[in-house]
């Protein structure tokens, strides 16, 4: 909700009546607002329809309207080239004037209201605007990326796939801002167009695009990437995107593969790697835990970044307490290596190692030289 | 005396039949006069086992004949006690003697007992010692009877399948936001042969939250309070059945704990118009995902967050900027994926209209990103919740400023985590 008022409820209103009498002077709106985009996956299953097209919407009141010229269906009954009729609630607190109207092209997620064709649109962005029903695309795309993001299709693409093909030409095409956020989306609902884009973008060089390709691979967990991220770094550390790069890594990345894991092993040990990718790559391992990493998690503990040694701590405890990968408690049933002082040492958080670190340290250190014939190489 | 056979012995009744009595004193016996023996072993309780062994006698002669017994109590293989030979007070009746060990004491394994039988008559004053004696030898083998009991400790509880969960504290009065819960269903492990309903015992951890019951099978668990830190167990339950302790169930309280940055864009356009429409002024968007206490976890998903001002700290003399809320206030919005942005901008129209704050100029005067120097205007303290649509309820997890400067807006002094 807007407001333009500072002050107490005397004052606004006196701003108020000043702005009326000064009838013909438009008022500064300071903004503030919260906004989210919403589940791309959940509108796909929420809606009867899907489409492209080009839209003219008129906001009345508490309801807005629009006309959809329909382009593509990518899902449902309407057809190309026809004309379809949508309304939708607007925020109660809009500050925006009925009457205004606008046209745009775009992804319109729709529900049929009733068999006499009338459509209730579904919000793609939430607490933004009125005309928040739509995904924009461009209307002209460059030839390379339709041929590209066509090709990554599977022979019988299904919703989600077409979709993503609509999402990826608004990033390739360089339209997006923070949304859609092609990472995310991929996570809830997986396509090969989402997998070949990445690959595209980690290829490309296009700056605005590699961090988001990497990002993405991570979330999948392809084994090669940790290999790629280490020869980049240096490149794509600069990148406005690679905060997602870490993100990723040190938040979804899972694999078994054992020279992934070895790579995600130099980069969390690497004395020249920066240290956000020392400690996604350790937080990664650490996550994983598994016993071919061993070694270089407990080399951890001795580190002087506090993160890192958290990592130590956390991967060891993970293992020693046999708790599953990514997951929180220890697995039900015995296990050779927990105890009730594995249990007790158990973290895998930096506030606590820098409150108790010689508690926590000391603790794997000794468990690590007791145990550690165990994973010889 | 010599143990027989202590290994793999079953319990059953064992049958000695009385030969060569010598008949040289009185008539005590005849071959109808049976010496029986047997030992049980039974689970008598959640917490205690009966290994007892008993000798009675039938035929002829039988309620000339006492009792008598020696039993020895064996776990998991090694000797633990033995009551030496005990008789019975009563002629002609069974002699039962027999050990209750306490499970929580001795723990899992298998309990063991093994018992040698005889019989004594005061009439011929004489014993039916299985041994030989000058009177010969009064019993044939296999003289001794056993029994054991395998017990292995109650499983561990742990959620209930299918509905249980890692419980996240969302802040005080907050139970349930999105997919995420204070509060859980648990469910006992296999009570593994303990007939009792268990009873729940917080070994570690009470001040972090409690149970619906404590006699029962599936309490619900409600936190009460965000865990220590991540992978941290506060929280460590037993479930009792008669004071055999069964195996612990691990928890941790998880929360809403952080907030990560996912980046900024500030354009002339309000990024929620679908047109782009330029204006006068700048809308920033500030990106975040919400993080709880594990550093490897993905962001939360589908959830509330809501912010909360304080009062405007106007920093460029004579500003009067207008804000968007006043101090204790501020907006909410439910997060259906992972992404939310934080929306700060300023504009009066399109690009050239007059900039007025009320009846005057605006002071200072704003402009489009990248145009014009950059110059802090005001802040105002702004704190972040998730848990709720009420503005400051739910867990808090970032503080900061809310910085407008003349052509962008940016969260300044970020305290994340902000506990």
């Amino acid at each position: 909700m807007e407001n333009h008022c500072k002050g107490s409820t005397l004052l606004c209103v006196a701003i108020i009546l000043g702005a009326s009498q000064l009838s013909a002077t438009p008022q500064t709106v300071a903004h503030s607002s919260i906004s989210a985009p919403a589940s791309i996956a959940g509108l796909i299953t929420a809606s009867d329809a899907v489409v492209t097209g080009t839209a003219t919407g008129t906001l009345t009141g508490g309801t807005a309207s629009a006309t959809i010229s329909v382009e593509k269906v990518l899902k449902g009954s309407p057809t190309s080239g026809s004309v379809l009729h949508a309304t939708w609630p607007v925020s109660p607190g809009l500050t925006t004037p009925a009457g205004s109207s606008s046209t745009v092209h775009g992804l319109f997620y729709l529900r049929q209201t009733n068999t006499a064709g009338e459509w209730t649109a579904l919000p793609v962005m939430l607490g933004s605007g009125w005309f928040n029903i739509v995904e924009p695309i461009p209307t002209t795309v460059p030839s390379s990326i339709v041929t590209a993001t066509a090709a990554s299709l599977p022979a019988n693409p299904s919703v989600f796939d077409s979709v993503a093909v609509e999402l990826v030409t608004v990033v390739e095409s360089g339209n997006g801002s923070l949304y859609p956020d092609l990472v995310t989306t991929a996570l809830e609902m997986p396509s090969p167009v989402f997998d070949a884009a990445f690959r595209r973008f980690v290829g490309g060089g296009v700056p605005a695009l590699v961090c988001t390709g990497a990002a993405g691979l991570l979330a999948e967990g392809d084994a090669a990437i940790p290999g790629t991220v280490l020869k980049n770094y240096a490149a794509w550390s600069s990148m406005v995107n690679w905060p997602r790069v870490i993100l990723e890594m040190a938040t979804a990345y899972v694999s078994a593969d054992s020279q992934a894991l070895a790579t995600l092993g130099s980069l969390a040990t690497g004395e020249k790697i920066p240290t956000d990718l020392r400690v996604a790559a350790g937080t990664a391992l650490a996550a994983i835990h598994a016993p071919a990493s061993l070694q270089a998690l407990a080399s951890l503990l001795d580190d002087p970044n506090v993160d890192l040694e958290a990592a130590a701590v956390g991967g060891l405890s993970m293992f020693a307490n046999n708790v599953p990968v990514r997951g929180h408690g220890p697995a039900a049933g015995p296990w050779k290596y927990r105890s009730n002082d594995t249990i007790e040492h158990s973290a895998f958080d930096e506030g606590l190692i820098r409150n108790r670190g010689p508690y926590y340290l000391q603790f794997w250190k000794n468990w690590w030289t007791q145990n550690q014939a165990d994973f010889q190489q | 005396m010599k143990l027989h056979r202590l290994g793999g012995i079953a319990a059953g009744v064992l049958i000695l039949q009385l030969l060569g009595v010598p008949s040289a004193h009185c008539q005590c016996a005849d071959a109808t006069t049976t010496l029986h023996g047997y030992s049980t072993a039974i689970r008598l309780n959640g917490n205690a086992v009966r290994l007892m062994g008993a000798t009675y006698l039938t035929g002829d002669y039988y309620n000339w004949w006492y009792g008598e017994a020696n039993i020895s109590f064996y776990f998991n293989s090694v000797y633990e006690s033995t009551t030496g030979w005990l008789m019975s007070n009563a002629l002609g009746t069974e002699f039962d003697s027999w050990y209750t060990p306490t499970l929580q004491t001795y723990g899992p394994g298998i309990y063991l007992l093994s018992t040698g039988h005889d019989a004594y008559t005061p009439y011929c004053a004489m014993s039916l010692s299985q041994y030989c004696n000058q009177y010969g030898c009064t019993l044939m083998p296999p003289w001794n009877t056993g029994a054991s009991i395998s017990v292995q400790r109650p499983g561990a509880p742990n959620y209930a399948p299918g509905v249980g969960h890692t419980v996240f504290y969302l802040g005080a009065g907050v139970t349930s936001d999105g997919q995420y819960s204070d509060n859980t269903a648990l469910l006992a492990g296999n009570p593994n042969g303990a007939p009792e309903t268990p009873q729940w015992v917080f070994v570690a951890g009470s001040n972090f939250g409690n149970l619906s019951c404590t006699n029962c099978q599936e309490p619900v668990f409600t936190a009460t309070k965000i865990g220590t830190g991540c992978l941290s167990y506060d929280v460590v339950l037993k479930t009792s059945y008669n004071g055999f302790l069964s195996d612990p169930f691990w928890q941790w309280t998880n929360g809403p704990y952080r907030n990560i940055p996912t980046g900024t864009s500030s354009t002339n356009y309000d990024p929620d118009d679908p047109n782009h429409t330029p204006t006068n002024g700048y809308y920033t968007l500030v990106g975040y995902q919400t993080q709880g206490l594990c550093s490897f976890d993905a962001p939360l998903n589908q959830y509330d967050v809501n912010e909360q001002f304080g009062s405007d700290a106007p920093q460029y003399p004579g500003e009067n900027w207008p804000v968007a809320y006043q101090s204790g206030q501020g907006g909410a919005l439910y997060v259906s994926t992972s992404n939310w942005a934080d929306k700060i901008g300023i504009s009066t129209g399109a690009p050239g209209t007059p900039e007025y704050c009320g009846s005057v100029l605006c002071v200072p005067q704003f402009s489009n990103p990248g145009v014009g120097q950059q110059t802090l205007v005001d802040y105002i303290p702004q704190s972040w919740f998730v848990g709720g649509t009420t503005s400051g309820i739910g867990a808090k997890v970032q503080s900061d400023n809310l910085q407008r400067y003349t052509n962008l807006g940016a969260h300044g002094s970020v305290v994340s985590p902000a506990q």
